[in-house]
């Protein structure tokens, strides 16, 4: 345990030397205020574009809500955040196997369980603190805008629910990173990865059972749905997590460094 | 003495390759062990997989009596620098210390005068540059700290002053050699008069088999020759003298450089006395006249020239 955290504590210093971070809580805290600022504005600029440029053609929108505003939000993260995450961490477990540094290190006091989960919790943190910050940002801007952000634990259960997700993409892209020598490698296999995600996630039978329910669903737990209609989803993204963890470790142990 | 390192019948294949083959040998505890051997011989596979980096094809190792793995994490009693060490470069080289003894689970007060003894022993205690500001001689030089940063038992020194000027590998073999007795060292290395000053043990490898595995006082007396090393003051000197020895058919010589010859013979004692005399009526300037002992350098040429 005490190895741990002086790994974990090395992998705290290269994220905040790195800027990984800076970059990340920059990144979606820009989303979380322009998701809302697109939501409330939206309708006007539609309107004000169809009345100069769109021949008298006009569509009635109804007014925005914040529902709006973390609708907006979410598709950001999902869409772009979620590229963000990983080209930060693309080389995660590469680029130290790459760079050499992987071979002083773990010919030291240092198992590879801790290397690979010192790693993973680093990488789930840097992505907490992130969405912490941006959806504070989506909260107060929201209320200010549309006078109500929902209620404070329907939000949490989102963000909860889109962390346990990208703790499985992050498992996904350790694993990628594992299993291939360079960083394009990883991010091929981490980004086919996430693509099969969302595309059998369409598949609406397999719904409850499939992580990128998470995602999907994010936005239904923040306006009120029950997360524990979904706590099978939870159990089977955390246990995928685990298996994908235990692999990585497994495969690295074996590899010649 | 026990041993530090055991090795038997190790073997490394890569494809139809055999990079290591059928390697065995043994190091004692607290010897320098000279590991030698042309690029690509097997040095750094071998190496690679004593500290537990690489996965044998075949064969045990065992270091200081425990069985040795690969993928193996029982590392607290090694140290280990590859042959182009990487280290974090946003790290300055005490925080990267700091970083290796903290997982060694030193005391903060320990770990702090173990750093400034490695830092001093390297001379690198006033660098503050973080490591990717460093050459490749400072990288070797934090290198060689780290490796030792937890008072290791056994060291594995993979080139240690390839990429250092001469005064930096001066320093750097002073301090192997400050080490020889309390810490077994192991390592390689192709300049081989450095390895002449301060190994007891000569381990030569080539094509991935070991030929040589001697003590270096052995391999000298081993490789001794009848001969004579005889040094004259100039080049003109020297083609006189050989103009009297080609008339002498009970002696053999080779012209090493302008002004050496080494004479041989089946006796050296008549040999010395012949060559006084032979000098002294060819009316020579004699600079040096010496009995002949292989370098390692001939050693090693000579091993390796039928592999």
């Amino acid at each position: 345990m005490r190895n741990f955290s002086v790994f974990f504590g090395k992998e705290w210093m290269e994220t905040i030397r790195s800027r990984k971070l800076f970059i990340l809580a920059a990144v979606f805290a820009f989303f979380a205020i322009l998701s809302t600022v697109m939501a409330r504005y939206m309708p006007e600029i539609l309107g004000w574009a169809m009345a100069t440029g769109g021949d008298g053609f006009v569509i009635e929108m109804p007014d925005p809500t914040w529902i709006d505003a973390w609708m907006q939000f979410y598709s950001n993260l999902t869409q772009i955040g979620m590229f963000c995450i990983l080209f930060i961490f693309m080389n995660i477990i590469s680029g130290e196997k790459n760079s050499g540094s992987a071979a002083l290190t773990l010919t030291k006091n240092l198992s590879h369980t801790t290397f690979v989960m010192a790693k993973f919790f680093m990488a789930l943190l840097v992505f907490v603190l992130a969405l912490v910050a941006s959806v504070l940002i989506t909260y107060g801007y929201t209320h200010f805008f549309f006078g109500e952000s929902g209620q404070i634990m329907h939000v949490l259960g989102g963000a909860l629910s889109f962390t346990v997700f990208v703790g499985f993409m992050i498992s996904i892209i350790i694993f990628s990173s594992t299993i291939s020598k360079g960083t394009a490698g990883s991010a091929a296999y981490s980004i086919i990865g996430y693509f099969v995600l969302i595309l059998v996630g369409i598949i609406s039978r397999i719904e409850r059972f499939w992580p990128y329910t998470l995602v999907s669903r994010a936005l239904n737990f923040t306006m009120g749905e029950p997360i524990s209609d979904f706590i099978i989803t939870f159990l089977i993204t955390l246990a995928a997590t685990a298996l994908l963890l235990i692999l990585s470790i497994r495969i690295l142990k074996k590899q010649e460094i | 003495m026990s041993n530090a390192i055991e090795v038997k019948n190790l073997t490394k294949q890569f494809g139809v390759q055999k990079a290591v083959n059928d390697a065995s040998f043994t190091v004692k505890k607290g010897a320098v062990c000279g590991f030698l051997g042309k690029n690509g011989a097997g040095k750094t596979t071998t190496i690679k997989m004593l500290v537990g980096l690489s996965n044998p094809t075949a064969g045990q190792i065992s270091l200081l009596g425990e069985e040795r793995h690969h993928g193996s994490n029982n590392n607290c009693k090694i140290g280990y620098l590859p042959d182009v060490p990487n280290f974090y470069g946003y790290m300055t080289a005490r925080e990267y210390l700091n970083f290796c003894g903290k997982l060694y689970n030193f005391d903060d007060k320990k770990l702090k005068s173990r750093i400034d003894d490695c830092l001093k022993q390297v001379s690198m205690h006033d660098v503050k540059k973080r490591i990717s500001t460093y050459s490749r001689g400072m990288k070797q030089r934090l290198g060689i700290a780290q490796a030792l940063i937890n008072e290791p038992e056994i060291v594995f020194l993979d080139e240690p002053v390839s990429a250092l000027d001469p005064m930096g590998r001066h320093d750097i073999m002073e301090l192997i050699k400050s080490l020889q007795g309390t810490t077994t060292i192991f390592f390689s290395t192709h300049i081989l008069s450095d390895v002449e000053d301060i190994c007891d043990h000569i381990l030569i490898i080539e094509k991935g088999k070991i030929l040589t595995d001697d003590s270096m006082l052995n391999l000298k007396k081993k490789y001794a020759e009848n001969a004579i090393l005889i040094k004259l003051f100039t080049g003109e000197d020297a083609n006189k003298f050989i103009g009297v020895l080609e008339n002498r058919k009970e002696f053999s010589f080779e012209r090493i450089n302008p002004s050496e010859i080494i004479v041989r013979s089946d006796n050296v004692y008549n040999l010395s006395k012949q060559m006084m005399n032979l000098l002294a009526e060819s009316d020579n300037t004699l600079e040096s006249f010496r009995a002949y002992t292989p370098s390692l350098e001939n050693i090693f040429m000579e091993v390796t020239k039928n592999a």
